[in-house]
């Protein structure tokens, strides 16, 4: 079930009722069936495959908070190579078989071994790693089991983050299912609020920018110059939009019945440095990435190196946790190198500030900084994006084609070279669509920057209910009025 | 949670009251209904249907009017309508047909034009040329106001997305009989460009087709027939003139053949009882038409005013049988 259909519109109000209707001891049991509902929307049957996973992790954690030594960590191997391979199988399997078809066909090897036509379980990345940090976290214990197997169910399954996170902690969500929650009207409307806001993100400004962005990326040979460049920078916040909100309308409707789900993103454009927007990116995944790959690696505490390498492992595996394309494991790769190089150039790059006294203007630095980061992470952007490696390659060497002319016309002769150029920015969509998507993409960040002072729910809370209502309405009509077809949210496919 | 309810209440008819408020600007803005509706009030007597050929013009005509004024000319005492936009084509103008007989307005001529590229996936097939919501506020304008509201929740929803992009592109293309691929290898970016290759693609593309009598196009063509018949509104058909020669030049004795034998397809579905389908598809050489790059149906000053000329006489033919 997509957050941004009428299913859901008629879902989410009928579970919410029911759940503050029924008695506290069968909640659990109602937000269990519901996620199945959930869940059973996309393809049924995979249900039972979630199922098999549950009960597989489920007993694994019994066994491993029961035995001591080598038998427990025995157990722990056991259930994360059954959750690896469910994942391997599904996702990854044709991968490595076509790479390693490609390698056989360089080597004259006989490879008979043919591709898998299997459909990817909805939200298969986001569950697993969900279940794995019980595992581990039960391994370590630093969580008792969960003996109620309804409950563990409910843990991996709880349907507001079942298909694409946050990716929850067991110790932050386990203890929630047993807490009993009371209507709060101030928490119940800021839960709406925040998934309206996350309505307006994903349809107004997200589903807007995809037009322009798959126009561009999906006809590749077709573009070149200020139209990459453009439909690039609508990709950084397509995405952001597409997976924040989707995020927004997760904790929002968890929020609702009265759960706690961790913060996701964190204005993440407005980072100064790689490291920090990886702080701010999909922070239950950064997170999760570094308790469980890059701190047992070492982490920094390592030598130079072996800490070089940590990072590009981490960032490595996050790629391919991503898709199973070599596409994604470039992104994955440099983003890993950018953190090397930002860990590398450190202290020059403090010297260089003290140098040039640009210390003396902490907001410029603050800026050029943001800029810098900004257009780092675009730029790896491509590869996620881009269909094929040669496209992003085609992306990369065409980038700039036509702008120096384009710029020097701009100059010359502004009104004249928007006329004769318009169609380079608007990708076949109309002026319309294009003042749109910046006037959206212009709100969104007033409202990152309000952010930066404090919660905007709160801050609107507190002018005159008029004002306040205008404001609600105002955006409930835009995402009505303004908001494009639905489409599945990007991070749904990983 | 009594507070919660009844907050959320008025909030939502409040939000209510704005989307009815604002649906009805956007019927508004559907300003060929309101041209349409101005006609009714005004009883004027001929209605003229038409596409993108109808207003363009070559930037060397020194009379750039469009077909529908130029048959102004002509038809002196009659008074003229004039509904076109681009790309509308049969299944629009049928909306636009059962709409003008509901409100019971009841013209002495409808024109429309059969544009041959309409027929072909590169226009019938098209997502962005469905005018899907036009058609469902001629429809019903609360149907319209229900489905514009769940818009952007409803995914599957095919009033407003009849046929889906990857639909569209995957669409058989056809010459005559004989697949030669599916949209996506014609309808690129690049066949905008001018070369020898480029055009004979899209030539192939637009016009080489096998028209089979049940195309939905020609069923939407009939059934306007009847309607309009059935009311006593007189429809006037003309196929519009194609640049065979050019057609001929790329694929020699073939594009002609093929022609003619989709004008037989129309005239088969069309033609009976002494009702006759002015057809121009085959009147006009390259000089008549305004395109250079791009191969379309859009005719210079010379090939408007032939085209009015035609339709004019046609008409009047019609007065005097009556």
């Amino acid at each position: 079930m997509l957050f941004n259909s009428i299913d859901f519109l008629i879902f989410f109000p009928i579970v919410t009722i029911l759940y503050f209707a029924i008695p506290h001891k069968y909640r659990w049991f109602l937000l269990l069936v519901a996620s199945c509902i959930f869940y059973m929307a996309f393809i049924p049957a995979y249900i039972l495959f979630l199922f098999a996973l549950i009960l597989i992790d489920y007993t694994a954690a019994i066994f491993i908070e029961k035995s001591e030594g080598k038998k427990r960590k025995l157990y722990l191997i056991v259930s994360i190579l059954s959750t690896c391979l469910a994942l391997f199988i599904f996702k990854y399997f044709n991968f490595f078989n076509v790479n390693f078809a490609a390698v056989a066909r360089f080597f004259h090897w006989n490879y008979p071994i043919h591709l898998l036509k299997l459909i990817l379980p909805i939200g298969l990345s986001f569950h697993t790693f969900q279940s794995l940090s019980y595992v581990i976290e039960v391994y370590r214990k630093r969580q008792k089991t969960e003996r109620n197997i309804g409950i563990y169910a409910l843990y991996v399954m709880f349907y507001p983050q079942l298909v694409s996170g946050p990716i929850e902690r067991p110790y932050n969500l386990i203890h929630q299912f047993y807490e009993k929650h009371y209507f709060d009207y101030k928490r119940v409307t800021d839960g709406l609020k925040l998934m309206v806001w996350g309505m307006f993100k994903k349809i107004v400004i997200a589903d807007r920018l995809a037009f322009f962005v798959n126009q561009a990326y999906n006809n590749t040979g077709d573009y070149s110059g200020i139209s990459l460049i453009v439909a690039t920078v609508f990709f950084a916040y397509q995405i952001f939009c597409d997976f924040s909100g989707y995020s927004d309308i997760a904790i929002g409707s968890a929020q609702v019945m009265g759960f706690t789900l961790m913060n996701n993103f964190t204005r993440p454009y407005f980072a100064k440095s790689v490291a920090d927007f990886w702080r701010r990116w999909h922070i239950s995944l950064s997170t999760w990435f570094r308790d469980y790959v890059y701190i047992p690696l070492g982490g920094n505490r390592v030598s130079v190196p072996r800490h070089y390498f940590n990072l590009f492992v981490s960032f490595l595996i996050s790629g391919l946790w991503h898709g199973a394309n070599w596409t994604f494991l470039i992104w994955g790769a440099l983003n890993g190198l950018y953190m090397i190089f930002e860990t590398m150039t450190a202290r020059v790059r403090e010297k260089i500030v003290w140098l040039i006294r640009l210390n003396k203007a902490p907001a410029l630095h603050k800026l050029i900084q943001a800029l810098t980061t900004f257009l780092l992470i675009s730029f790896s952007w491509i590869f996620f994006r881009a269909n094929s490696i040669k496209d992003a390659f085609y992306v990369i060497t065409h980038l700039f084609t036509g702008v120096s002319v384009l710029v020097f016309n701009l100059i010359k002769n502004p009104l004249a070279t928007v006329s004769e150029y318009h169609n380079l920015f608007l990708m076949g969509q109309s002026y319309r669509e294009f003042i749109i998507a910046i006037l959206a993409i212009l709100l969104l960040e007033s409202v990152h920057l309000l952010q930066r002072k404090g919660s905007v729910r709160a801050t609107i809370s507190t002018i005159p209910l008029l004002f306040r209502w205008a404001l609600y309405i105002a955006i409930v009509l835009i995402i009505l009025n303004f908001g494009k077809v639905a489409r599945p949210f990007i991070y749904f496919q990983f | 949670m009594k507070k919660f309810f009844s907050k959320l209440a008025i909030f939502l008819l409040i939000i209510f009251i704005f989307q009815i408020f604002f649906l009805i600007i956007q019927i508004r803005s559907f300003n060929r209904l309101a041209v349409l509706e101005k006609a009714k009030k005004e009883k004027v007597d001929v209605i003229y249907f038409g596409d993108s050929s109808d207003t363009n013009y070559s930037n060397e005509d020194l009379d750039k009017r469009s077909i529908s004024q130029m048959l102004k000319d002509t038809l002196t005492n009659y008074s003229i309508v004039n509904i076109s936009h681009p790309a509308y084509n049969a299944d629009i103008f049928l909306e636009f047909c059962k709409y003008t007989v509901k409100q019971k307005y009841y013209p002495k001529f409808v024109i429309i034009p059969i544009n041959m590229r309409s027929f072909s996936p590169s226009w019938d097939r098209s997502p962005v040329y469905q005018f899907e919501k036009e058609k469902t506020i001629l429809e019903n304008k609360l149907l319209f106001m229900f489905f514009k509201t769940i818009e952007a929740f409803d995914k599957n929803n095919k009033r407003f997305n009849e046929i889906t992009q990857s639909e569209f592109e995957n669409t058989e293309v056809f010459n005559g009989d004989k697949a030669a691929g599916i949209v996506k290898d014609f309808d690129k970016h690049e066949f905008r460009h001018y070369s020898e290759e480029n055009m004979k693609n899209s030539i192939l593309y637009f016009y080489m087709f096998s028209l089979k009598n049940d195309h939905r196009k020609l069923k939407s063509l009939a059934e306007m027939k009847k309607i309009l018949l059935e009311n006593n509104i007189k429809p006037v058909f003309y196929i519009t003139p194609i640049d065979y020669e050019t057609g001929e030049r790329y694929f020699p004795g073939e594009f002609s053949e093929r022609l003619k034998n989709n004008v037989e397809a129309i005239k088969s579905v069309l033609e009976e009882n002494n009702f006759k389908v002015l057809n121009l598809s085959m009147d006009l050489k390259t000089n008549f038409f305004a395109w250079e790059k791009y191969p379309n149906e859009h005719l210079n000053e010379k090939g408007r005013k032939y085209v009015a000329e035609k339709i004019g006489e046609m008409i009047k033919k019609h007065e005097k049988e009556k």
